[in-house]
């Protein structure tokens, strides 16, 4: 269960959560890139704790958001990295120019947020139910109807503005 | 840009992200491995090198300590071979402890409260280390001064009459400084602990 081969194939079939969370947790291409490929790491380094009974993306979205939250503790890194450039980061880009400017400005609204916000409505946005919510975050799932309904609100603002 | 608009934008780009796979077997396991010895190069590398100098400077202080021939000398040799070899301990111990966290096992919430915590602890420790290099570098240059050099720092007081202020100058300068940076990431932790708690 925990080869290599499966680790590789889950990593690919779920490699847009990677790139999601490190694009809300990063302001520059180059801590996005960094980001990215430190979740990828850090989902290697527990592959083998993860249990099979548990769903691979609750256990996904954990180590990716736990690992933004810990890069956030860092100073400038300092460190060499894989040529990963240009496809992750123009990933939309190079497909439709209006669309990549719609979900900049769309990040650019959630970026707003306070730090335990965006978890939340990442998730929401993720199409997750509050109990996969409430899994990930650790959150109770009045807790998050709450924080979710003032998250609206607080978007719906900034977006009138 | 509305509420269900941001869902359904949110949605395609979901859609298009996954479609376009990028990630090769090969890339993958380059990452994985490219970080591994990054990270093992980034912890040994400095860590190595600052305690290979504190623990030549322990060495040299202990071989040369008949030369610090007044109390007061004695006093300053003996606390900068303490902090010599405290300081690359602790730095060592608390790399180890960064190494041990799970960040698998820990919920979002519970590395928020960690994530907070941790700012403050840190910043604290940086305010700690500011003062205590402060006072280890005056008495390094007392020890090293009379070891090396054969000078009595005390004994010189047209010398100190104009050290000793402009030292206590630099340092209140620099812990405004810290002090303000302290506080702006005490602060921001705070607010995110008592945003958790609401």
């Amino acid at each position: 269960m925990h080869s290599k081969e499966d680790f590789i194939q889950q990593i690919k079939e779920n490699e847009g959560i990677v790139y999601k969370v490190a694009r809300l947790y990063t302001n520059s291409a180059e801590d996005q890139k960094d980001v990215y490929q430190e979740i990828v790491y850090q989902l290697w380094k527990s592959y083998p704790s993860f249990k099979a009974n548990s769903k691979i993306s609750t256990w996904m979205y954990r180590v990716a958001l736990n690992t933004a939250i810990s890069h956030l503790k860092k100073e400038k890194r300092i460190g060499t990295r894989v040529s990963i450039d240009n496809f992750l980061l123009n990933k939309i880009d190079e497909v439709d120019t209006v669309m990549e400017e719609r979900i900049t400005l769309l990040y650019a609204h959630i970026k707003k947020l306070s730090i335990v916000e965006k978890g939340i409505i990442l998730l929401h946005l993720e199409g997750k139910n509050y109990d996969d919510i409430a899994a990930i975050t650790g959150f109770t799932k009045t807790n998050i109807g709450t924080r979710l309904a003032r998250i609206k609100q607080k978007l719906k603002s900034q977006i009138k503005k | 840009m509305e509420l269900e608009e941001m869902k359904s934008l949110w949605e395609d780009m979901s859609q298009k992200v996954d479609q376009q796979k990028v990630l090769t077997d090969q890339l993958i396991m380059d990452m994985t491995k490219e970080r591994y010895e990054n990270r093992m190069r980034r912890i040994s590398v400095p860590e190595t090198i600052s305690a290979l100098i504190c623990f030549a400077a322990v060495i040299y202080l202990i071989s040369n300590f008949n030369l610090l021939d007044v109390w007061y000398l004695q006093l300053t040799g003996v606390l900068t071979i303490v902090a010599c070899m405290l300081l690359p301990i602790l730095s060592l111990k608390s790399i180890k402890k960064m190494k041990a966290i799970d960040i698998s096992k820990s919920t979002y919430k519970e590395s928020l409260v960690n994530y907070a915590k941790e700012k403050t602890k840190f910043m604290r420790l940086q305010k700690t280390s500011f003062y205590t290099s402060f006072i280890v570098l005056i008495l390094a240059v007392i020890t090293f001064g009379k070891i090396m050099k054969g000078i009595d720092v005390f004994t010189m007081t047209e010398k100190l009459n104009w050290l000793v202020p402009s030292g206590i100058g630099v340092l209140y300068i620099f812990s405004q400084w810290v002090l303000k940076k302290y506080k702006k990431a005490a602060d921001s932790a705070n607010d995110i602990l008592k945003e958790l708690e609401e």
